[in-house]
């Protein structure tokens, strides 16, 4: 079983915090603190409108699955740098900064 | 002209689709009435230049003739039924390879071989010229009809083109006809085209710079059309902004934007035929200016290349620039239409098998007047993953086969459409009222 230690993402250029737990993606940790993703397939990673550039701690990644793979192959170009992933696929093991831009508090 | 909805609460049937009796329908009642358009006039732009136009088991000859004009013949020779010409080419005469019979380009008999051995009556002048069909032209398209009881050409396309005449299509030019065999009915492949309530499903990158939400459609009799007509700085508001469905407001990323859209754009030849690489390296350089939309920015970089060859644009805003007003032309026409481009694709049914179709992709350009349009690209396709096709057309193809092979589903009732989907109901309620039986 999995203990909910809880990681920070802070997310750019928002300026804005959210606790993750282990095992949740990024997006839901997002949706949990009222903050409203891009996405349209409702983070199915299909859409790849959720995709972040991770520009810290891109070591404390999850890993990558076939399925974001592919989701990332509809991204669009790289624009912070950094590592992209999406975030309704992305897991962390440890603090993280990641830039997405349209992020919105609901 | 307001923008209707005319869904209604009933389903469409998906014999339509699928079944060879309507397939066998069609044939029978639907496309010896409609206007079919054949090629491009600057196809055959010399007297005895011809072309072969098919569909279904009929096959017409377009011919230029050395007055100017363009006469249209049924595809047989009059002695026993042997086609005459297939493709492309240019002549001085069509000789019959059976036994010799001739024809000059008007169609007129100039041989009958032994002519003494028929009984008189059966090669009077008259009898032994090549069959006619009706010809007429609009914008640089030339049509064929096999109806003598059809309206006149510009009656049958109204309102169209005076909607359309502000795009000067007769003066684009084809450059590429590339055609697929497509494991789906024509219809199939039409309707996929016909409504932009599947760009969220299916093509997911389009959003993030094309605002899907701001997309209208209009009925127009048989016809009908899509886009966002009149809606004043479309530029800023529809294409080079993430849809409305994504929820970020005006929070993106310009240069992101403006590079996925020029590159899907370009993959698709949607505004241009510049290739992939070469509009790559345009953008990569190019910073949206602060406080400028990226359709702004996109129309006027657009413009500056047409005004470079040459092309007098100023019948045309930035909104006309960078929005597509795309017309479906019953029964089996659609296109975006644009000042500088446009693509018409053409749905053209398989002889007898409604799971499959041909679908042409013509694409049209405009050029300056010191330009030399390129050699026109024939191609063809019996498997749409022989060719590069891009992002978005090959999302719709992917999708095609699986809508087709799904119909069949004894489970699946038919198709139940949306207010976005209102110009395929209209389309069915054309083809019921076109479809009507054959008077005996």
């Amino acid at each position: 079983m999995t203990t909910a230690v809880g990681y920070a993402v802070r997310i750019e250029p928002l300026g804005v915090e959210v606790p993750v737990h282990d095992d949740e993606v990024v997006m839901a940790a997002a949706a949990r603190a009222g903050i409203g993703w891009p996405t349209l397939c409702g983070g199915a990673g299909l859409c790849g409108a959720c995709a972040v550039d991770v520009v810290a701690g891109s070591e404390q990644l999850g890993p990558v699955s076939d399925l974001e793979r592919k989701g990332l192959a509809l991204a669009g170009p790289v624009g912070a740098g950094g590592v992209r992933r999406l975030a309704c696929q992305l897991t962390v093991t440890g603090d993280i900064v990641v830039v997405k831009r349209g992020v919105q508090p609901r | 002209m307001s923008t209707t909805t005319l869904t209604t609460a009933q389903l469409i049937p998906k014999e339509r689709y699928i079944s060879r009796e309507w397939l066998d329908l069609e044939f029978e009642r639907l496309w010896p009435r409609v206007w079919q358009f054949a090629c491009r006039s600057e196809e055959i732009p010399n007297p005895g230049d011809f072309l072969e136009y098919t569909l279904g088991d009929q096959s017409v000859l377009l011919v230029r003739q050395p007055n100017g004009g363009v006469k249209g013949f049924h595809n047989a020779c009059p002695h026993r039924g042997t086609q005459l010409a297939s493709g492309r080419g240019t002549t001085s005469q069509f000789r019959c390879p059976f036994h010799g019979w001739s024809f000059a380009v008007d169609g007129t008999n100039t041989r009958v071989v032994d002519r003494d051995d028929f009984p008189c009556e059966l090669v009077e002048p008259q009898a032994v010229c090549l069959s006619q069909c009706r010809v007429d032209t609009w914008g640089g398209f030339v049509w064929v009809n096999f109806d003598p009881a059809a309206p006149p050409l510009l009656d049958y396309l109204a309102p169209i083109p005076e909607l359309a005449a502000f795009y000067r299509l007769d003066e684009m030019r084809l450059t590429a006809q590339r055609t697929v065999l497509v494991a789906a009915n024509w219809k199939t492949v039409a309707d996929a085209f016909l409504e932009t309530y599947h760009v969220q499903g299916t093509h997911p990158t389009m959003a993030q710079y094309y605002d899907d939400t701001l997309f209208k459609v209009q009925p127009l009799g048989l016809h009908g059309r899509s886009g966002t007509f009149d809606l004043e700085n479309a530029a800023d508001l529809q294409v080079g902004r993430p849809s409305r469905r994504l929820g970020v407001g005006d929070d993106f990323d310009p240069k992101a934007v403006m590079v996925t859209m020029v590159r899907e754009f370009a993959e698709a030849n949607l505004f241009s035929g510049v290739d992939v690489d070469a509009a790559m390296q345009m953008v990569a350089g190019l910073e949206v200016p602060e406080g400028m939309s990226v359709g702004r920015f996109f129309a006027q970089m657009r413009r500056a290349m047409m005004v470079a060859q040459g092309i007098d644009t100023s019948a045309w805003s930035d909104d006309h620039l960078v929005t597509a007003d795309s017309f479906l032309i019953f029964p089996n026409y659609f296109g975006p239409f644009n000042p500088g481009n446009m693509l018409l694709y053409r749905f053209r049914p398989h002889r007898r098998d409604p799971d499959q179709s041909y679908f042409d992709v013509c694409n049209l350009e405009r050029f300056g007047p010191e330009i030399t349009p390129p050699e026109v690209a024939y191609e063809f396709y019996d498997d749409w993953r022989q060719r590069d096709w891009g992002t978005l057309f090959s999302q719709d193809f992917e999708n095609l086969q699986k809508i087709q092979a799904g119909m069949h589903a004894r489970g699946f009732a038919g198709l139940r459409l949306c207010g976005q989907e209102s110009l395929i109901a209209n389309f069915h309620r054309a083809l019921e009222h076109v479809m009507v039986p054959v008077e005996p």
